[in-house]
């Protein structure tokens, strides 16, 4: 939580710094992306990274600031929500990405919003080890209620894998969450290429 | 990168119970434990004439009656131990050295993870399981063999993947590109920031690429890499995917940022 704060608190810091260059060069084109969101991602000219304004979030729009610009979005039923039905669900500041089409009047019609989850996931809180998962293997899938995923790329899951193992490879689990299995408490095993 | 995907399938999909296996599978591989590989893969073998030795562990007769060509025959069904004794003796004689990339494969899975796990005990700890051995590659429609097996292994050929780039030959186009050559680099901003990046390069992370495909240019040579090959090799296949020149594509199968010649400049 104090995590969460400090990360809210240097948000806010941003966004005064970032204002002030704005009214000094008012011509600067739109910004895009927040500083905090830098590191991982790029925007383009249709998606913004940016941090949720306070008390902004309705059933059909929301405000996202990405540090020296807040950009008005609106959402409808066409809208791709991933991971929650209404921006109301969403925390203050909190880290989301919207892919847009201009809609004027000032605002923008959001095809896609995602939000990131919270830093209270510690993988090391959800690790196990090999001799965990060859226990685990020693069922079928069906018997043990598991799912292993292999989230390394195509070329590497087909050179080799374990057994019974799913390839969702990572960068692209939008586009293969489908391979999940329908039941939400099926254990879910992920593995890559280990820490080196 | 898993850790960030496991965090991803809990939170945002709702998945109750998400673990991680943080030794990866390359651990996994070397502590004797089963290994598979798809026909897909061994088909791309054939084709690019990828090093490996193959082993067919179905008695003599129903192997010559169809078989997987330039395999040899060890038949395992009845004794499992001689079999692998035999093979063991034969990879040996031919001189093939132990990290050999060997592939087993038979009519029945249970038969070839058993003799796949007696001879990595056996210190043979590149070995691979067929996935759903014969029955799988016969279902995809790969050419089947008849006639008489080869007894004695070879290992042969390349041990260098399809459009991989060695870290030798990528440091010359680094340092001095050619005109009618793009190389991409498909790392994370904070990673270039860090250790900087090829002059010249063409910036773009590997989760933002299927959206800027349209700047990547087909008519030139393109080199893709990262830190260490394995998102390269991803980029690699999403351009082949999506109708890119094979012979134009490669990825670097290597460190960029850990080249002595020092490559990457501060941006």
């Amino acid at each position: 939580m104090r995590q969460l704060e400090k990360r809210g608190l240097l948000g806010r810091a941003a966004v005064l710094a970032a204002a002030s260059v704005v009214l000094a060069a008012p011509a600067m084109a739109a910004s895009h992306i927040a500083p905090n969101c830098k590191g991982c991602h790029q925007a383009d000219e249709e998606t913004i990274w940016g941090t949720i304004v306070p008390g902004s979030q309705t059933d059909s729009s929301l405000e996202v600031s990405t540090g020296g610009h807040v950009w008005k979005v609106r959402y409808d039923r066409e809208s791709t929500l991933e991971g929650f039905t209404s921006a109301r669900d969403l925390r203050d500041e909190k880290a989301v990405m919207v892919a847009f089409t201009p809609a004027g009047d000032g605002w923008v019609h959001a095809e896609a919003i995602s939000y990131k989850p919270s830093y209270h996931f510690h993988t090391m809180d959800h690790v196990v080890t090999i001799s965990e998962v060859a226990q685990i293997l020693e069922k079928s899938p069906e018997e043990g209620h598991y799912m292993i995923v292999d989230a390394r790329g195509y070329d590497n899951f087909i050179e080799g894998h374990l057994p019974n193992a799913i390839n969702i490879p990572y960068y692209r689990l939008l586009e293969f969450k489908d391979r999940l299995p329908a039941d939400k408490r099926t254990k879910i095993i992920a593995y890559c290429r280990g820490f080196t | 990168m898993s850790p960030h995907f496991t965090r991803v399938v809990k939170e945002v999909y709702g998945y109750e119970d998400v673990r991680y296996m943080v030794a990866g599978h390359k651990t996994w591989q070397a502590t004797i434990n089963p290994y598979y590989t798809e026909p897909e893969f061994l088909r791309m073998a054939q084709q690019h004439g990828l090093a490996h030795v193959l082993v067919d562990l179905r008695p003599a007769a129903r192997a010559a009656a169809g078989h997987i060509a330039g395999a040899v025959n060890f038949p395992a069904e009845t004794d499992l131990v001689a079999a692998a004794k035999a093979l063991d003796a034969a990879l040996e004689e031919a001189g093939i050295k132990k990290n050999a990339r060997i592939i087993y494969y038979g009519d029945d899975d249970r038969v070839t993870r058993a003799f796949h796990d007696t001879m990595h005990a056996n210190s043979w700890n590149n070995g691979y399981i067929l996935n759903g051995g014969m029955a799988a590659w016969r279902a995809k429609g790969y050419p089947v063999d008849h006639g008489p097996l080869a007894a004695k292994p070879v290992y042969e050929g390349t041990t260098v993947l399809p459009g991989a780039m060695s870290m030798s030959e990528f440091e010359k186009i680094a340092l001095h590109t050619p005109p009618d050559t793009v190389i991409i680099d498909t790392r994370s901003p904070a990673e270039w920031k860090k250790t900087g990046v090829v002059p010249g390069a063409l910036l773009i992370p590997i989760d933002t690429l299927a959206r800027r495909l349209d700047e990547v240019p087909r008519d030139k040579n393109i080199v893709v890499h990262c830190a260490a090959g394995n998102r390269a090799l991803q980029v690699w296949r999403m351009l082949i995917d999506r109708g890119w020149d094979p012979a134009k594509v490669r990825w670097v199968d290597g460190k960029p940022h850990k080249s002595k010649k020092h490559i990457l400049k501060k941006m």
